[in-house]
């Protein structure tokens, strides 16, 4: 396996897809090459920071519009 | 939450405790938000579209089986209002698991014709937290994010910024577990790709 295959298998290695001889390749790919190890550190930086990206936090208005939302299907409910 | 402990609270929803609302609204609208984000792009429709979700899903909380966690159920409805509405603003939402392939061969130019490294991935140094924390990668991810393709925004969206799991997100946006990885794959790529320009941009004295 070369670089440009094992970086196409990056995300099937990181999901944990890849088996028997593509999983051995992969890995002993890994081993030697300093780039692809980097390329896929790099992935996993990429994750983690989306994972850490904070998401957006509720207005006021939001949440008075849904409690209000949800008060008047209480009301219409028999 | 565990299984028992998301009965209670649909019960309590159930009975109108509005207290249970105001904590599950809080701890859900932000996720809804963003996921309805992938699909609409401005983020006052994408408010509205999460607003609609939670009346759609109250009305519809006795038909709700557990089949799944409630925060799958709910983020589907939210994707599948959200689609709608995109499609109604004359967003044309494209599903191929094909798309972009055009650009994706671009990538081809970093490999020489031995499959080996051309260009080589540039040196990073500081670490996820450190990243989400500064503003400028930050936005220059969330642009390269809203600049994927449709399926692939939806794909990283659900996995990476609000952490569904694979099945989760087959399921949800109707994939079959090949094509969700695919365009994951795809997605990530091109945000590492936008990562390593905004980087590079960054240490230019």
């Amino acid at each position: 396996m070369m670089c440009r295959e094992a970086t196409e298998r990056m995300t099937e290695a990181m999901e944990g897809r890849l088996s028997g001889l593509t999983k051995a390749s992969f890995h002993l790919h890994l081993g030697m090459c300093a780039w692809c190890r980097r390329h896929k550190k790099q992935l996993e930086t990429l994750v983690e920071t989306l994972h850490s990206v904070p998401a957006p936090s509720v207005t006021p208005e939001a949440r008075t519009q849904a409690l209000a939302a949800f008060r008047a299907r209480q009301k219409n409910s028999p | 939450v565990d299984d028992s402990g998301e009965a209670a609270l649909l019960a309590r929803l159930r009975a109108g405790d509005e207290s249970t609302f105001a904590r599950v609204f809080e701890e859900h609208h932000p996720m809804l938000v963003r996921l309805a984000l992938a699909f609409v792009k401005n983020p006052s429709v994408a408010e509205d579209v999460a607003q609609d979700t939670w009346v759609a899903a109250m009305d519809a909380l006795d038909t709700f089986e557990a089949r799944s966690s409630f925060k799958t159920w709910i983020a589907r409805i939210a994707i599948n209002r959200a689609k709608t509405r995109a499609v109604r603003d004359g967003r044309n939402v494209s599903w191929s698991a094909d798309e972009g392939e055009g650009t994706e061969s671009r990538d081809e130019t970093r490999f020489n014709g031995w499959g080996i490294w051309r260009t080589r991935p540039t040196h990073w140094d500081e670490t996820p937290e450190g990243f989400a924390l500064r503003r400028e990668v930050r936005e220059a991810i969330l642009a390269g994010l809203a600049s994927l393709p449709d399926a692939q925004r939806a794909v990283v969206t659900m996995r990476d910024l609000e952490g569904f799991d694979s099945e989760e997100v087959c399921n949800a946006l109707d994939l079959s577990e090949s094509n969700q990885r695919v365009l994951l794959h795809r997605g990530r790529s091109r945000l590492r790709a936008v990562l390593e320009r905004a980087l590079m941009g960054d240490s230019r004295p």
